[in-house]
């Protein structure tokens, strides 16, 4: 049985001024599916990434998520989550308050009930009694994991990562790719990974789309 | 640490003290033996004399309400100049913040030009001086006497102060990474306005606004030449401290003007100290913002938003103010061309003249021409230039090392002791400005020339004020710059031979050349506007400056038709040379340059 398709992008275009980034670009992501992109710097990876969560607007093309067109949906209903290049956790709240933003409220789920949620997901990322810590004190594996876990809880029905594990050493990147991966395929959800470290790509994704600069 | 080093570290310290403090002791001793009171005691004494009554009450409610305002009114135009790409937005911010530096006296009669009879605001039938029209059935409807003197003063202390929350919240907004607000978006706890709002935002801008607010608090608090022209029939702390401050260091005649001097004081201290120890805390939870900031050498892309509903309100928001914040200035120019004319027995018109520029040099009050006093006050500039920006320099320098020292330091005392001389000395710089400049002329008057009375005497005398004042405005102004020195420049240079002095001279010192142009512009600025202190200490004379001897022009009776428009002409020149160094702040103001002056 074939697979339900939830991310089509259809001959989308993006330039900036005369710079060419994006040309007729097509993708199809099956759900569940990792795919990682793989390219070059200024090949238009992140530039992808940015179109897809709406932060910056296509020239012309389609980009449908479950079927429906994205076009006239701001970023914040299009149920799309991203792990970003630098760290985005928030420096006035500490790891608990970072993770609630992430969790919605309007599944009449109380206040206990979403610092549970949020006990919970940080014992499947290995981060357990981290609630109170100061985001400043984290090292920057341990940032990533709750920046993960901060995008998982808000339960994306997409989740795109631009280079998250760019800045990590090698063992702990190695590490955290898989355990991201497998936290990924338990909860199957669908990701895009982009990156432009081949062995990066080969150990977190099912499928590797290369991309080069127009 | 050697022992030329040490006594540059002490040196200024113990001079700068003494220069704040030892008159401020002197003053105060001198008010308490005259009032026969404690300073607490005093405080009660403020309501028993006819222009005390209400003063306290009005200070704290007009400070209030000009610091609300002002905050209303800048954020709009900060998240603007910080979010949108305008076309010419560097010169609207220029523009926007300028009224800070300008003399408090150009603001006074640039609004009294504004609000009289031949203003602008008068045929639309907004009478705010005398309080006719609509103004007046307000004031019949509600019983509130005088609306139009607090409204005139209310927009002047927003004018004044517009460049506080500008200057506060820009830099956050603009330098804040734009993954950090992507990130809140694609989340539920941000998925709206207003969740963005309280998650993101308010965290974020909160001790910038507060800040901005305290200062502006502050300085609407112990504005001076503004409440003196603008409100006439009220009295704030600061005009109550300055206008009794002539007598009130004489025994037994000076003991009412005494008291009321010595309770004002008090209180501005004590309101003062609460809210500078509220700055400080602030300023230390705005540390927890930090992390926002773009990293070095990322830069913020800025989006051309196309012409909509909201970007058409902007502009009409932005026309208002860029009016508002031009209005008493071109006001000013325009009135030193006006005179008024006698027509038939009882009447009197406004002509077009060039007799106010003609009678700067000729029309004299107590035996001082508007020339003589120009050159006076550039006399005064230029000795604060000579002691303010070394001294300032110095303090900046042993304020960064200190903090360098105790980062280093091997034992907990050092550290800490290292720590706190900084946060010391800077606390002692910035004291003048905290405390009025009314308050540091009593000091000098009060206490220094009834000590010795001979001092009176020293042209230079008066400039001690304008050097209290002008320093902080220095220190903050090389501070930042020195912090952002990178200290491998001087460790190269040591390798390659030079000695201390000569890296000063040949490297750090033309590093911050850019800094020190605008420490000096600001200083001059400062100098040449400077009212209140000089105002108490000199009063009217042959060596009075040009602020002041504006003020006087405006005091002397109206029968001579040539004061107003040659007063407005003397302002003019004030307010073009203070242009002119403006520009030169700005033109060699470090890019990102924001919090500070």
């Amino acid at each position: 049985m074939s697979k339900k398709v939830i991310l089509e992008i259809e001959n989308i275009r993006k330039s900036y001024l005369d710079n060419n980034v994006l040309n007729d670009y097509c993708l199809k992501v099956d759900e569940g599916e990792i795919i990682a992109l793989l390219g070059p710097s200024g090949c238009g990876k992140t530039t992808l990434l940015r179109c897809l969560c709406g932060f910056e607007e296509i020239d012309s093309g389609h980009i449908k998520l479950t079927g429906k067109d994205c076009a006239n949906i701001p970023p914040e209903s299009r149920n799309i989550g991203m792990v970003f290049q630098s760290n985005t956790l928030f420096p006035h709240k500490n790891v608990q308050g970072n993770l609630l933003l992430g969790i919605s409220k309007n599944k009449n789920n109380t206040t206990n009930e979403r610092i549970e949620l949020a006990s919970n997901i940080l014992g499947e990322i290995g981060l357990d009694g981290f609630e109170k810590r100061n985001v400043a004190s984290l090292s920057g594996g341990e940032a990533r994991r709750v920046e993960l876990a901060r995008t998982l809880l808000s339960e994306p029905k997409i989740i795109l990562l631009d280079e998250p594990f760019s800045a990590l050493n090698k063992d702990l990147k190695n590490k955290l790719i898989r355990d991201t991966r497998d936290l990924l395929k338990i909860k199957n959800i669908t990701a895009i990974l982009v990156t432009h470290d081949l062995e990066e790509a080969e150990l977190f994704a099912d499928r590797i789309v290369h991309m080069s600069k127009q | 640490m050697r022992k030329g080093a040490l006594l540059l570290h002490v040196a200024p310290t113990l001079l700068f003290s003494f220069l704040v403090f030892f008159p401020l002791y002197l003053g105060f001793t001198r008010l308490i033996t005259v009032a026969e009171l404690s300073p607490f005691a005093a405080i009660w004494q403020i309501d028993s004399r006819p222009s005390g009554i209400g003063a306290i009450t009005f200070t704290f409610i007009e400070a209030s309400i000009s610091t609300i305002l002002t905050i209303l009114l800048g954020i709009p135009i900060a998240w603007t100049l910080a979010r949108d790409n305008w076309p010419g937005r560097i010169y609207l911010r220029a523009i926007f913040t300028m009224p800070f530096v300008m003399p408090s006296i150009i603001a006074a009669v640039g609004f009294l030009a504004l609000i009289g009879t031949d203003g602008p605001l008068y045929p639309l039938g907004i009478d705010l001086r005398q309080q006719s029209g609509i103004i007046g059935k307000i004031s019949d409807a509600t019983g509130w006497e005088n609306p139009g003197h607090f409204i005139a003063l209310i927009a002047a202390h927003i004018w004044f102060n517009l460049a506080l929350t500008i200057r506060f919240l820009e830099p956050p907004l603009s330098n804040l990474n734009p993954n950090i607000e992507e990130s809140i978006k694609l989340l539920p706890g941000g998925n709206n306005i207003f969740s963005r709002m309280k998650n993101l935002w308010l965290p974020l801008l909160s001790p910038n606004i507060a800040a901005a607010s305290v200062m502006t608090f502050i300085f609407s608090f112990t504005s001076f030449a503004l409440v003196r022209w603008l409100t006439p029939s009220s009295f704030t702390l600061e005009r109550l401290m300055a206008e009794h401050g002539g007598a009130a260091g004489i025994p037994d005649y000076g003991m009412g003007d005494a008291q009321i001097v010595l309770g004002s004081a008090t209180i501005q201290l004590i309101t003062i100290m609460i809210s500078l120890i509220l700055l400080n805390w602030l300023q230390k939870r705005n540390g927890a913002a930090m992390p926002f900031a773009l990293s070095k050498g990322q830069k913020r892309q800025i989006p051309y938003r196309e012409m909509s509903f909201a970007s058409i309100l902007k502009t009409f928001y932005f026309i208002s103010i860029l009016i508002f914040v031009l209005a008493p200035l071109i006001a000013v120019f325009r009135s030193s061309f006006r005179m008024r004319v006698r027509t038939g027995d009882v009447g009197f018109t406004q002509q077009w003249t060039l007799e106010g520029w003609s009678s700067l040099s000729t029309l004299s009050w107590n035996q001082t021409t508007i020339t003589e006093a120009l050159f006076n006050s550039l006399g005064y500039a230029a000795l604060t230039l000579l002691i303010a920006v070394p001294l300032g320099i110095i303090f900046a320098n042993n304020i960064h090392l200190s903090d360098e020292i105790a980062k280093i330091a091997k034992t907990r005392r050092k550290r800490l002791f290292w720590k706190y001389w900084a946060r010391g000395n800077d606390f002692l710089v910035m004291f003048p400005l905290a405390i009025s400049a009314v308050l540091i002329g009593l000091g000098v008057s009060l206490g220094l020339l009834n000590t010795w009375p001979s001092l009176s005497q020293r042209w230079w005398f008066p400039a001690i004020g304008h050097i209290l004042i002008a320093t902080p405005f220095v220190v903050r102004s090389i501070l930042p710059a020195i912090r952002s020195l990178n200290p491998d420049y001087s460790k190269a240079a040591a390798l390659l031979g030079l000695g201390p002095i000569e890296r000063m001279f040949k490297i750090t010192l033309p590093l911050l050349s850019g800094p020190i142009v605008v420490a000096s512009s600001l200083a001059l600025a400062i100098s040449l506007g400077e009212f209140g202190a000089t105002w108490v200490v000199l009063r009217n004379g042959a060596s009075s400056t040009l602020p002041v001897h504006i003020d006087s022009l405006f005091s002397k009776p109206g029968f001579d038709p040539l004061v107003t428009p040659t007063a407005m002409a003397g302002a003019s020149v004030l307010m073009a040379i203070t242009l002119i160094l403006y520009v030169m702040v700005e033109k060699y103001r470090p890019d990102g340059a924001g919090g500070e002056f």
